[in-house]
């Protein structure tokens, strides 16, 4: 199937990225090959830091280094706008008269700095958000309908490993890889993660993050614990099985 | 009387899809009138997203949604050759031997269905997916029922390709991509509310289901308040006792 191709490719377009620095998959890597996949001038990962704020995480560039600063400083910008939406925010012409409106000070500094078109995808999954992918280009016009798709196959390819950083030091496996086109199995994983945030008087985000934990430290699959949860043959308590979540958040 | 609720359907997709493009709830409608309108027990429809991949958007029970789910995974059955081919796939009595699906047989008899008429969401050349249709009994859809459903999904095809051909290409991207993850804030709330009620996820689902239509609110409006907590629908998150 070419849906199964497109994920496929995307996947070995990291894998590729990493093995020619001789080192193990790493969220940069995923970053490096997105920009180049869609012939970006750089591509910039963000974290939903404290308070909602944009935090960046990784840049591809010194272009990218320099719009995340921008962002950061200035607290307005694509990426920081998509953090915790549901939806990307897609800007084919940033020295437009709508673009400088929307960001009067951030959209003249970054067209000054050579970026023309930015796209911002939020790394989101339901009301979980964790942070944005974000792409840069130096010129005007849309994604294509191909880039698009690739670049939501690498947003999803990075979500787990910005989970991952959210979960702190000790998963250093590396996260399963991303599960777009598998969807069916996150289905039980969505609905699991909401039965463990009651479970734990907790946000979605620690549930979810429990949840993988105790498939790590059990060596089963994420769907086959969800599964678990879901037909009630498992429950998590709030003060044990700590693990999950002993590196969030401290 | 059963013809005025079709035409009545027809409206509604229509105006729904004008109004504003909350496709997960639209496609929810769109499942829930082929049961109460055609002689069906359960509907589901699967759509190609952005990435390429193919997607349930809406069932109309839980069974029909594990039912559709299953397909997907094993990449076999009726919905996904009717996606695939294009073209409408019918199966009377699903036991019946030769077996076109053996896994997908099994899997419907596991979910309580004995047959199935699928029908392509399509215009022309362009296909976005598939509406299915499932009875619980081993016989056919009526033909008149199959012509109406293809009728609605033709009506939902064009809706939705004449909305991206209307609209900004980046607006529509980025509603897509909110109904898409509305889908997963709605499996999230489905867990929320079985653990809060002690009950199922199949009966969380129907609670919030029957919550948003006697309210007049949208489902996943309805799913992102259970999540936030919010205080007016305390009567929907709190157990009766």
């Amino acid at each position: 199937m070419a849906t199964v191709d497109r994920a496929a490719r995307v996947l070995a377009a990291i894998n590729e990225v990493a093995s020619a620095e001789g080192v193990p998959v790493a969220v940069h890597h995923v970053c490096l090959a997105c920009a180049a996949a869609v012939q970006a001038s750089g591509v910039g990962l963000y974290l939903m830091g404290e308070l909602g704020l944009c935090e960046p995480l990784y840049v591809t560039s010194h272009v990218s280094e320099q719009v995340a600063e921008l962002q950061v400083t200035l607290g307005e910008g694509p990426g920081t706008e998509a953090l915790g939406e549901d939806h990307p925010v897609l800007v084919p012409a940033l020295g437009s008269d709508s673009s400088v409106l929307r960001w009067p000070a951030f959209a003249p500094a970054a067209v000054a700095a050579g970026v023309s078109a930015v796209f911002a995808f939020p790394l989101v999954m339901g009301a979980i958000s964790v942070g944005a992918l974000e792409i840069h280009r130096g010129w005007e016009g849309e994604l294509s309908a191909a880039e698009l798709a690739e670049v939501l196959l690498f947003a999803d390819a990075a979500l787990p490993w910005v989970l991952d950083h959210l979960s702190g030091p000790g998963t250093a496996d590396g996260p399963d890889l991303p599960s777009s086109g598998f969807e069916y199995r996150w289905a039980e994983v969505h609905q699991a993660t909401g039965m463990v945030s009651v479970q734990l008087d907790s946000d979605l985000t620690v549930a979810f993050l429990r949840l993988r934990a105790h498939a790590y430290l059990t060596g089963r699959q994420l769907s086959q614990v969800a599964r678990d949860v879901v037909e009630r043959r498992l429950r998590f308590e709030p003060d044990t099985d700590n693990a999950g979540a002993a590196g969030f958040g401290g | 009387m059963l013809d005025q609720r079709i035409s009545e359907t027809f409206v509604e997709l229509a105006d729904t899809l004008v109004l504003g493009f909350d496709g997960i709830d639209f496609l929810h409608t769109l499942t829930e009138r082929c049961v109460q309108l055609l002689g069906v027990d359960a509907a589901g429809i699967l759509l190609i997203d952005q990435r390429g991949t193919l997607n349930l958007v809406a069932a109309s029970t839980e069974q029909a949604r594990l039912l559709e789910l299953f397909q997907l995974q094993n990449e076999e059955g009726p919905c996904l050759d009717c996606y695939h081919s294009g073209q409408g796939v019918a199966c009377v009595d699903l036991a019946a031997a030769p077996q076109r699906w053996p896994q997908f047989a099994i899997a419907a008899r596991e979910q309580g269905f004995a047959a199935v008429q699928a029908v392509p969401m399509r215009l022309r050349e362009q296909i976005l997916g598939a509406l299915n249709l499932f009875r619980c009994l081993p016989s056919a859809v009526s033909a008149e029922d199959t012509a109406v459903a293809q009728s609605f999904a033709n009506v939902a095809t064009i809706s939705i390709l004449q909305l991206r051909a209307l609209r900004h290409s980046e607006m529509v991207t980025e509603q897509l991509q909110t109904a898409l993850n509305s889908r997963v804030v709605i499996e999230q709330a489905k867990g929320i509310l079985a653990e809060r009620r002690h009950i199922s996820i199949a009966e969380a689902f129907t609670l919030m289901r029957t919550y948003a239509r006697d309210h007049n609110r949208l489902l996943s409006q309805v799913a992102h308040a259970v999540i936030t907590q919010a205080p007016d629908i305390a009567d929907l998150t709190t157990s009766p006792t």
